[in-house]
């Protein structure tokens, strides 16, 4: 049964991997290469990988920060959002892999949803923003990439717009330490990467204290994103801000998320009303303030709240 | 020191980008090696589109 594969390919490559870790034994499978369409002539292959130094802070602190929690026998990971210049990948943002991700002591697969919000949320001051990379941590002593990750990121590569990208490995035998490598389109392995660290910040440090809310929300956040034209993020009062542009000039719906609660606005023109949907799912109680506007109800004045029911 | 006249294509491509970066701030950029102009950051944006397909298409590791 063709559906049930993917399943299975994921348990075989999990248990490659425990074996040998475990084992220091050879390769149970041997590499594949998929098949992907012919590259075209790129303009320079990466070189190096230059990391902020508040992006190398992000990861090394995270990965030591991680290793002391509950899930620290787990594998864990980051992507790195940055710019491509020449020959070199600038990565200028790690976005954390999210706490409700997928993840054991052999495999992890981030939370997706949260990492497309949080990049929208970045990408709001420079679209030039892309991923350049993606980190993830061996609990033992591989420094390489496994079977298992080229199987996956061979293919993955070929949808991107460099068709090339970086791959981090973060692992900690005496000291924590991450070893680059680069891996193109049709590359048969990956290729050891000279990494230097330059000045700057991690552009996604802004997102930490909001992070909570953000992956609690985020598929419903991204599905938003998908629906309406104008969606732009904010930090306001501790929370994460939302503005839902309404069509008409200066009116347009806000949300605020703190710590698990939800709170929405509607702004006329900076007069803020607020609104109660009695809905717990964010999506729905959008839904359901705007099918309430339809009905040409404008509410009175700022004191106005209203009920819905 | 080498000086030359830039082409037309190059002069318009300069224009653009000094105009760019005059009026939206996006910035010019420059060839670490040898300074030379190599364009404008405008022509480097990615839709969010683009950008979220790879996130959510990143394979699992293991």
């Amino acid at each position: 049964m063709n559906f049930r594969l993917p399943k299975l390919y994921r348990w075989m490559h999990r248990v490659e991997s425990w074996w040998r870790r475990r084992t220091g034994a050879p390769e149970l499978l041997a590499a594949t290469t998929p098949a992907v369409p012919p590259a075209p002539p790129m303009t320079s292959r990466l070189e190096r990988i230059v990391l902020t130094e508040g992006v190398a802070d992000t990861l090394f602190q995270d990965y030591s920060d991680h290793r002391r929690s509950a899930r620290g026998n787990e594998e864990i990971g980051w992507t790195l959002l940055g710019v491509r210049q020449g020959d070199e990948a600038i990565a200028l943002a790690a976005i954390p892999a999210g706490a409700a991700r997928d993840a054991s002591t052999v495999h992890v697969q981030f939370n997706a949803d949260a990492q497309a919000v949080a990049s929208r949320i970045l990408r709001q001051k420079d679209k030039r923003l892309q991923i350049v990379g993606v980190v993830h941590t061996h609990p033992g002593n591989l420094t390489h990439p496994s079977n298992g990750d080229y199987a996956g990121d061979s293919v993955w590569v070929a949808g991107l717009r460099d068709r090339e990208a970086v791959f981090g490995i973060g692992t900690a035998v005496a000291d924590l330490q991450f070893s680059w490598y680069a891996l193109a389109v049709g590359d048969a392995g990956y290729r050891p990467l000279p990494t230097r660290v330059d000045a700057g910040p991690d552009l996604a440090a802004c997102l930490r204290p909001l992070w909570h809310s953000l992956e609690t929300h985020a598929a419903d956040l991204e599905k938003l994103c998908r629906l309406f034209a104008n969606v732009q993020f904010d930090q306001a009062d501790g929370g994460l801000a939302v503005r839902i542009g309404l069509g008409e000039p200066q009116q347009g719906l806000r949300l605020l998320l703190k710590a698990g609660d939800v709170r929405y606005y509607l702004d006329r023109g900076g007069e803020l009303i607020a609104v109660e949907p009695r809905e717990t799912k964010l999506d729905r109680a959008v839904f359901l303030i705007l099918a309430e506007l339809a009905k040409d109800q404008p509410a009175e004045s700022r004191e106005t709240y209203v009920t819905m029911t | 020191m080498d000086f030359r006249t830039v082409t037309g294509e190059e002069r318009q491509k300069l224009i653009n980008a000094l105009r760019g970066n005059a009026e939206d701030s996006l910035a010019i950029l420059m060839d670490r090696r040898d300074t030379s102009f190599l364009g404008s950051a405008s022509s480097e944006d990615i839709s969010d589109d683009e950008v979220i397909s790879a996130i959510q298409s990143v394979p699992c590791h293991y």
